[in-house]
């Protein structure tokens, strides 16, 4: 069989593109030209070795600087000092909810986990990256009266007094995101039935309304089914990218990790399909990937339908569609492929369209998921709830003067709506507007009033995510910021002399447990709720009809409905938003989200527009090269200018641009690209709007200049040696070994593991991971998680430009096929923790050796900074401090540290890890295994006199992937999973073993659900 | 009498499980009020309460317990004694205990007496294997009851065959008069202070820092302690030097360094002389017989200002010199000797050492995780609260009335107080008390010194890598622990065999550098 060829970057000859050289002098300007640029004289020279010598020793001698040691005045009882305490909590950001454990040492959260029992447990890049939030100094500390600081009191008299002189005949409006708080929810109403005309609009940056509207017109619910993929055999995805941000990133990704995991007990994996234009992080995952040209999407839904009507003998009526000769194609593949698992078969569906979404809606119908509660809509997701429409009707009441007190509640559509400048013009026109944020964001400097609020690891809630499970959020942490919380506030408007805690502990008191029938112990209930952070009811209170609801629909009369909505005409050239590692806005000044790079194109602190490697080079575009992006919208015209980015897979004429950067009013780090908000558009669409990231009609202009793109694509290249191994499913399950035949022969590869010069080694304890490429899906998560864990620093654009970016575990994207379509494989990669590495044995001062437990260990108060480790790594993952990037320096010129990063100052410090020192300058780093998680459980065992037990340990890398792809634990215990599949499992394999370094990462090969490699 | 006393009892616990006076009750009682200064079969600050209520009528334990000073100032004789012997700390009332609540902790005490009075024995079964049965019965007993007796109370300062804290104690027996002997421990400040000569020198040699007093030490004690040292020494010695002759009466004495270096550069001196004679001669006799002209013979001055004999003395010298300085240098950042002046004066003799409370009791943090910490103000004023008066001069010169005011002073302003901190660690240190002093049972003394001793504390040893690694590599890990057992199982049969005594903490990785690094 010929062997695939992998290709990272377009220019194929995978030479490094982007030159070192920095722009300034890396030891200030009088430095450089006094002694660098000036031709040192040997007397010159002397003078300055004696004067250096002379201050280093003077500086060595100075007196040992008197240290305090302050200790509580009364020590909480859970509080020891060293010992961290873990918190079950949960996390909504109006998009993607979490159930979390949160790590907190003396009182500071320093990282989040996944909670290990709860449901809704699963992280993405953004939730890890989340506590970063929690400490940003940018945070709003005081509350604002036009822009002046305004003590709390003074606040809350002159907002409820102005609220008092509204309650009757004014109209009163509060925007919220997307609330799933049943508490709040009560509370809201209760402050809005003290109005006489008021009125609260949901607002979601994200918005699902088109998909709410066509379940409300199927089901009579507005909710969002619950998808189970990970009960599916057979998904689709129309420009869907569910694993990136579409629905709640983390939770599919979990279950997708569920249904693709294969073992050699159950050999069966879900089949992934998935049409689009954008070349999205989910459709790099498909197993067949069907390239939808620009606007495509509706008329292959339609399609779709037509084909699977028909099939199904289902009765329903077929509408005529004209599809191209490629969509014809599509259709008949996808549909046979739905078909072949009846009530195992799913379609989610992307863009906001009314009519595409009910088109969807009866696809699912007909291939049964409904029924088989694939897409349980009996027991719904509600992390979506708003409505484009409504919101649409809110400006239009402002644009009218109608509105007399508008509060805006942890939204900024001034930002981040599609008609943002509308949004502002309108904002002018309401009497009085009191902003409630977490900080003075672009909305919030155009309101009266902004009052600081909680981010949720400071506030007490409740969430029901999806019906039936309730979660409690406890605050984590509280005080650093003048802020309160957006409950609060209500009740000390409604002059209620309670506290949110106390209106929550009775809501459920009465509300939640009742449901249960066990009023009686609600206190223990509600401690032990706290305690587990989750709580399901038995008896839910929701009536599950038999069969489904499908009686009550009339199917034939819903399409029909559907097929006379109007269509959405998008021509090319066309511009697809997308939501990238940062998010929507939220998480813009997040460093560690910034520094992440994208799952595709590796780009890292911009934003850029994608096209196609044909499309560009019929438009002469090359990367890097500024366009002028256009698009008309009412009565004017947006542009911006942005970067292009060449990427592999994206349709002809389509221009890919990720929201979330651009943001005027956040930190440092947030002011990067532009903002691509405004190229989303309204569409009208069965008498509603809708707002809708796919926008035709673009003009784009070549601008005779060129940005610096920075991309660590082609950074650590591996000179096109197999690192990555695939398979198809049905290859491998005839030869296991497929695609990993070097190995088949394993009574050589054990003698070849075993010959070597080096005394034999004998392992007590053996640390060793196993990472299955089935299942990375290249999101990032792991990354974050690193970062939180490990300290690791932030560097900034300019140099991971340079090739100096600090993470310890990268993603790597490898590419092969057609450029236009391609395979991508994403491996991750970390210190592979070799028995024989080849960096020890370079190093002048054995700063880096292996440990008796298999642990390639570096220390760095004893690295000297000579990097030829960093040389000799075949893996390259040896990271080297080029500067100070964490401030632990006295010299402050030795210093670059990223401005609103991690290091940056006090604040943002906290959230540093304690158990791991933070490395200065000149010297090396590299992934540890999380060795003070080891560490930690290693003690824990001795403590109580026991063994280590298999999965006690877990890396944050391996906590944090969703889809379970990283695995864990002692390989010299035979019982344990690694060794188990180390020894047994034919997909395991090592990179780059012929070097003979006996790496502690071993990598299982990726099996795709295809019936050929190469198909 | 005593069946009475059953009787009572019975009736009493009779009556507390009719009433729920239970003792699970008592338990949350005890911790709350008395487990700070009490602990069942420990002294703490108060006595250890193990079978108290056989020992103490009830009625009077309600009385003590409410207010012990009416007790104390009427007159009872149990009352005083009990004060006096606790040095005059009074126990701090606690009026607001009703009856019911006191009789519910003792109901408590006299489970958990019971309760551990079985538990107790077993340790010492394990502690009598340890030592081997050369010596006979009789004396193996003794020497039992002196290791036991020297680990409690001399082990923090004295090794047998080491310099610690104080001198090593290997033939003491043979050095001193045994009457002399029993003095010196129970107290030796008071032979100081008589003149006796030995007992100054030894003070002067020492540091000054005199030998804390034992008085409740009796003769039969410091004789088994005696016993215990001469039975370890012989030991040692006939694990080591079978072939020694019968030992000398007297010590040897080793030869100062100074004396060595002067005997051995004269030595080296001559001998080059010599060496340079000879060579000359040969070199004259070559010439001779050359028929050149001799010249004449080096002198002493000639020789030793040479290039051949200054050049390497000097980079002798040199190296010498930068080895004295870095090891100067290297001492900078430990800081041998800090004693820094803390804001309140509080004295470790004083409580650690007088008063015999457990280090842990008030750096509770060193039993639990990574620190140790300080105790904060509320854990002082557990005791304190009570104890507000005492009139030992410190050595500064104030009273310790003094420095329980500024404590108090502390308490009602509410803030925490500022220490100034004398151990620490570098920020790329990773360092876990829990580890050491839980999971390898080390003495908090071992890295701290002799603190029980210390007015002001100040730091004994130079805690660098080479401190820690040498106890990793001398120490061996506890065997016992399930842990090790379940992982080093070649090490345990290797043990058993008797082909190694233990497993060092370097050799399962102990010297790795992230082991302590990360």
């Amino acid at each position: 069989m010929e062997k695939k060829k992998y290709w990272k970057s377009l220019s194929g000859n995978n030479e490094r593109s982007q030159n070192g050289k920095s722009r300034h002098p890396e030891f200030g300007e009088w430095v450089e030209n006094t002694i660098f640029k000036k031709q040192l004289t040997r007397r010159d020279f002397l003078k300055w070795t004696g004067l250096t010598t002379a201050a280093t020793t003077l500086a060595s001698c100075w007196e040992v600087p008197v240290r305090k040691a302050i200790p509580y005045f009364i020590q909480p009882e859970e509080s020891i000092p060293g010992v961290s305490v873990h918190y079950a909590t949960a996390y909504f950001d109006g998009e993607e909810f979490a159930s979390l454990l949160v790590k907190t040492r003396e009182g500071r959260p320093i990282k989040v986990e996944p909670h290990p029992k709860a449901p809704f447990n699963a992280t993405s890049a953004k939730i890890q990256g989340s506590l970063f939030n929690l400490y940003d100094h940018r945070r709003l500390d005081s509350p604002l009266h036009k822009g002046e600081k305004v003590s709390w009191d003074k606040a809350l008299k002159e907002t409820k007094a102005l609220l008092d002189s509204v309650r009757e005949g004014s109209k009163v409006r509060l925007v919220t995101p997307t609330i799933i708080s049943p508490a709040t929810k009560k509370l809201i109403d209760e402050f809005l039935s003290s109005f006489t005309d008021a009125k609260h609009v949901q607002y979601d940056v994200v918005s699902f309304s088109a998909l709410l509207d066509a379940h409300e017109k199927a089901f009579g619910k507005r909710a969002v089914p619950d998808y189970r993929i990970d009960k599916a055999k057979v998904v689709l995805g129309v420009e869907a990218d569910f694993l990136g941000g579409w629905l709640s990133a983390g939770e599919m990704a979990r279950r997708y990790g569920v249904a693709r995991r294969v073992t050699k007990d159950s050999p069966e994996m879900l089949l992934h399909l998935q049409a689009e234009a954008r070349y999205s992080l989910t459709g790099s995952n498909a197993d067949y990937r069907y390239k939808l040209q620009a606007g495509e999407h509706l008329p292959f839904i339609i399609g779709l339908y037509n084909a699977i009507a028909k099939k199904t003998d289902s009765g329903l009526p077929t509408f005529s569609v004209s599809l191209s000769q490629d969509l014809e194609k599509y259709v008949a593949e996808v549909s046979e492929k739905l078909l072949s698992a009846p009530g195992y078969a799913l379609v989610l569906y992307g863009p906001n369209d009314l009519k595409g979404q009910m088109f969807a809606l009866a696809i699912n119908y007909l291939l049964g998921a409904y029924d088989s509660r694939l897409a349980d809509i009996e027991k719904p997701l509600y992390i979506r709830q708003g409505s484009d429409q409504q919101f649409f009707e809110l400006i239009d009441e402002m644009n009218k003067g109608e509105v007399d007190v508008l509060i805006l509640y942890d939204v900024n559509p001034a930002y981040d709506y599609a008609y943002p400048v509308v949004f502002s013009e309108a904002l002018k026109k309401v009497k009085h507007v009191i902003t409630l944020a977490e900080k003075n964001h672009e909305t919030g400097q155009l309101s009266e009033w902004v009052l600081p609020s909680t981010v949720p690891y400071e506030s007490w809630r409740d969430y029901l995510p999806k019906e039936g499970v309730y979660f409690i959020a406890q605050p984590v942490f509280t005080g650093l910021y003048n802020a309160k919380q957006f409950e609060d506030v209500l009740l000390a408007w409604l002059d209620k002399n309670q506290n949110f805690y106390s209106y929550l502990k009775t809501f459920w008191a009465q509300n939640i447990y009742p449901l249960y029938g066990t009023e009686k112990e609600a206190e223990s209930l509600w401690q032990q709720t706290i305690h587990d952070g989750y709580y399901f009811l038995k008896n839910d209170g929701v009536q599950t009809t038999e069969n489904g609801q499908e009686s009550s629909v009339d199917w034939a009369q819903f399409v029909t409905e559907a097929s006379q909505i109007e269509d959405v005409e998008i021509s090319k050239p066309s511009v697809y938003l997308y939501e990238p590692i940062i998010g929507t806005g939220r998480y813009s000044n997040n460093a560690w989200l910034q520094e992440t790079p994208d799952p595709l194109t590796k780009v890292v602190w911009d934003n850029y527009v994608a096209v196609s490697p044909s499309y560009a080079k019929e438009q002469g575009y090359k990367t890097g090269d500024l366009v002028k992006v256009s698009l008309m919208k009412g009565s004017g015209t947006y542009s911006v200018e942005l970067p292009i980015v060449v990427q592999p897979g994206i349709s002809h004429g389509v221009y890919a641009i990720a929201v979330g950067y651009g943001r005027t009013a956040d930190g440092k780090v947030a002011q990067t690209g532009k903002n691509a908000f405004p190229f989303a558009s309204l569409v009208k669409q069965g008498g509603n709007y809708y707002v809708s990231w796919v926008s035709g009609g673009i003009k784009v202009e070549k601008l005779n200049q060129t940005y610096q793109i920075v991309s660590t694509q082609e950074h650590f290249n591996i000179e096109g040696r197999p690192i990555v191994r695939e398979t198809s499913l049905e290859e491998w399950k005839q030869n296991p070994w497929s695609g990993n035949e070097e190995r088949a022969d394993t009574e050589k590869i054990k003698k070849l593991r075993k010959t070597t010069f080096y005394p034999e080694r004998e392992f007590v304890q053996h640390w060793d991971m196993v990472i299955d490429l089935s299942l990375c899906i290249g999101c990032g998560a792991c990354v974050v998680a690193c970062d939180n864990e490990n300290n690791v620093p932030v560097v900034g654009k300019e140099e991971v430009g340079r090739v100096h970016e600090m993470h310890w575990i990268r993603i790597d994207l490898y590419y092969s096929g057609d450029p236009e379509n391609p395979d991508a494989v994403y491996q991750p990669m970390l210190c592979q923790h070799c028995d024989h590495a080849p960096c020890e044995n370079v190093c002048p001062v054995a700063a880096t050796n292996s440990s008796v437990d298999g642990i390639n260990q570096m220390a760095y108060n004893r690295c000297i900074g000579t990097r030829y480790c960093a040389n000799n790594c075949p893996y390259k993952v040896r990271r080297f401090n080029w500067y100070d990037y964490t401030g632990a320096d006295s010299f402050p010129m030795n210093e670059k540290i990223v401005e609103d990063g991690p290091f940056a100052n006090d604040k943002n410090r906290l959230i540093l890890n304690p158990d791991v020192v933070v490395r200065s300058r000149g010297v090396m780093e590299k992934c540890t295994f999380c060795i003070q998680r080891i560490q930690e459980a290693k003690l824990k065992a001795k403590a109580e006199g026991r063994k280590i037990r298999d999965g006690e340990i877990k890396t944050a890398c391996q906590a944090a992937c969703p889809t379970g792809a990283i695995k864990f634990g002692d390989g010299a215990d035979k019982s344990a999973e690694v060794a188990q599949l180390i020894e047994g499992d034919e997909r395991v394999y090592y990179v780059l073993e012929e070097l003979h370094t006996l790496p502690s990462v071993a990598y299982m090969t990726k099996i795709r659900n295809r019936s050929k490699q190469n198909a | 009498m005593k069946r009475l006393l059953w009787i009572a009892v019975a009736v009493v616990i009779g009556g507390y499980v009719f009433a729920q006076p239970s003792a699970e009750e008592g338990e949350k009682l005890f911790k709350q009020r008395c487990a700070s200064c009490h602990d069942i079969d420990r002294k703490l600050v108060g006595p250890p309460l193990k079978n108290v209520t056989e020992r103490r009528e009830e009625e009077w334990l309600i009385k003590f317990i409410r207010n012990s000073q009416e007790l104390i100032n009427a007159g009872d004789p149990i009352a005083v004694q009990v004060f006096e012997e606790y040095n005059r700390i009074p126990m701090p009332p606690h009026p607001d205990l009703t009856d019911d609540q006191i009789k519910s902790i003792l109901a408590y005490i006299e489970q958990s007496s019971k309760g551990e009075a079985g538990a107790a024995e077993q340790p010492a079964q394990q502690e009598q294997q340890q030592v081997s049965a050369v010596a006979s019965e009789k004396i193996q007993e003794l020497v039992e009851r002196g290791q036991k007796l020297f680990r409690q109370n001399c082990a923090a300062c004295h090794k047998i065959d080491k310099d610690l804290t104080g001198p090593a104690l290997a033939g003491v027996t043979k050095r001193r008069d045994r009457e002399w002997l029993y003095r010196w421990i129970r107290n030796s400040q008071e032979l100081i202070s008589e003149g006796d000569p030995i007992a100054v020198q030894l003070f002067e040699e020492w540091n000054r820092v005199p030998m804390p007093p034992f008085p409740q030490l009796t003769n039969e004690d410091i004789d088994a302690i005696l016993a215990y040292i001469e039975y370890e020494e012989t030991a040692k010695a006939q694990a080591t030097a079978p072939t020694v002759g019968a030992p000398t009466a007297q010590e040897p004495q080793p030869t100062p360094l100074w004396k060595t270096i002067l005997v051995a550069s004269v030595i080296i001196m001559l001998l080059i002389s010599a060496i340079v004679t000879i060579i000359w001669r040969r070199r004259a006799a070559q010439l001779r017989q050359q028929g050149k002209e001799v010249p004449s013979p080096p002198t002493i001055v000639e020789i030793f200002t040479s290039k051949y004999i200054t050049v390497p003395l000097g980079s002798i010298l040199a190296v010498w010199a930068m080895w004295e300085i870095w090891d100067w240098g290297a001492n900078i950042g430990h800081s041998v000797g800090y004693a820094p002046e803390q804001p309140i004066y509080f004295s470790h003799a004083i409580h650690a050492g007088k008063l015999g409370i457990d280090c842990q009791h008030c750096h509770f943090g060193a039993r639990k995780g990574k620190m140790a910490g300080i105790p904060p103000v509320s854990v002082c004023m557990n005791c304190h609260r009570g104890v507000q008066e005492s009139n030992v001069v410190l050595p500064n010169g104030s009273t310790g009335t003094e420095e329980i005011k500024k404590l108090l002073a502390h308490f009602e302003s509410g803030k925490p107080i500022k220490w100034e901190r004398v151990f620490s660690n570098p920020d790329h240190v990773y360092f876990n008390h829990f580890q050491h002093v839980v999971i390898g049972k080390i003495e908090c003394q071992e890295c701290h010194g002799p603190i029980e001793t210390m007015h002001k504390v100040k730091k004994t040893f130079r805690i660098s890598m080479g401190f820690c690694l040498e106890c990793h590599r001398e120490r061996n890990v506890d065997l016992d622990n399930g842990y090790y057992k379940a992982y080093y199982e070649d090490y345990l049969r290797r043990v058993h065999e008797g082909k190694v005594d233990g497993i060092t903490v370097a050799q399962i990785g102990g010297a790795d550098c992230q082991r302590c690094h990360y």
